[in-house]
């Protein structure tokens, strides 16, 4: 897939729909304590918008993320996740007993709901990149086929 | 092998439907789950947990250690997709490789896995 998708009605669509999807992608992952979603929906969300990109503008698309990139991405979530489990260890807390984090707010609740945003941030870096790994390793395969 | 993973198959499924029945209906008020842990959830969710979406206190809080694993299977899932995908491309290249420009070549051999190498050696000798 070098040569891209794009057209003039592909373009213009790709620039109205990408930046909502991607603003909609935010919303669900920071609301996911409030309302339906979290780190998997969003992740889903965020990463159509790469794959979108990538399909209509090409291999230079100024929005992408490449496939070393991404692994290494989605390392980093599953890795942020682990480290919030960690963390209150060493504040004589157990594993993922988000009230033992070490962050300077009053009520326990707030350092829960603090922590539970931190392990959706990581849940939704490790699906996006996922998904965006899994794209680009077939669209290279497709390249080597032709 | 095959014949042996069959059998092994099929009496798994057998388990699963004999279990399948023993299950309780859905919304069924006097099921356990119903009964001890649902409650407790509805009540104290938000106190505990400050989020006032009970499935996210589930999800991230009280069972914070079940989707701990479901990222990592996540990620290994799609580490394990990019390296078999990948493995069988340059396998792929490398056969074309004699025609071809050597430019993309030694691109495969830089990323190469180690393991990969390490087959190829052991092929030649």
């Amino acid at each position: 897939m070098r040569k891209p998708f794009g057209g003039v009605v592909l373009d213009s669509a790709f620039r109205v729909i990408v930046p909502f999807t991607i603003i909609y992608g935010i919303y669900v992952l920071t609301h996911g304590e409030f309302s339906p979603g979290g780190g998997f929906q969003a992740g889903a969300l965020l990463a159509v918008g790469v794959v979108l990109a990538r399909l209509v503008q090409g291999e230079n698309a100024k929005f992408n993320i490449k496939g070393t990139h991404a692994v290494m991405l989605a390392g980093l979530g599953a890795f942020l996740y682990a480290f919030t489990g960690i963390l209150p260890m060493f504040f004589g807390g157990n594993f993922l007993e988000y009230s033992y984090l070490p962050v300077h707010l009053h009520e326990t609740a707030e350092i829960h709901a603090f922590g539970i945003l931190m392990i959706e941030i990581g849940v939704t870096l490790t699906v996006m990149m996922t998904i965006i790994d899994i794209m680009d390793v077939l669209v290279k395969k497709g390249d080597s086929d032709e | 092998m095959r014949r042996i993973s069959t059998i092994i198959m099929a009496i798994a499924l057998g388990i699963f439907c004999f279990s399948v029945s023993s299950l309780p209906a859905i919304g069924d008020k006097n099921s356990a789950p119903n009964t001890h842990i649902t409650p407790y959830y509805i009540e104290n969710s938000a106190k505990d947990t400050g989020s006032p979406n009970i499935v996210t206190a589930v999800l991230a809080d009280y069972r914070g250690f079940d989707t701990l694993e479901e990222t990592t299977v996540m990620f290994l899932a799609g580490l394990t997709t990019v390296l078999v995908l990948s493995a069988e491309k340059k396998e792929h290249n490398t056969k074309k490789h004699h025609k071809n420009s050597g430019q993309e070549m030694e691109k495969t051999t830089e990323t190469m896995p180690e393991a990969a190498k390490v087959e190829k050696e052991a092929e030649k000798r």
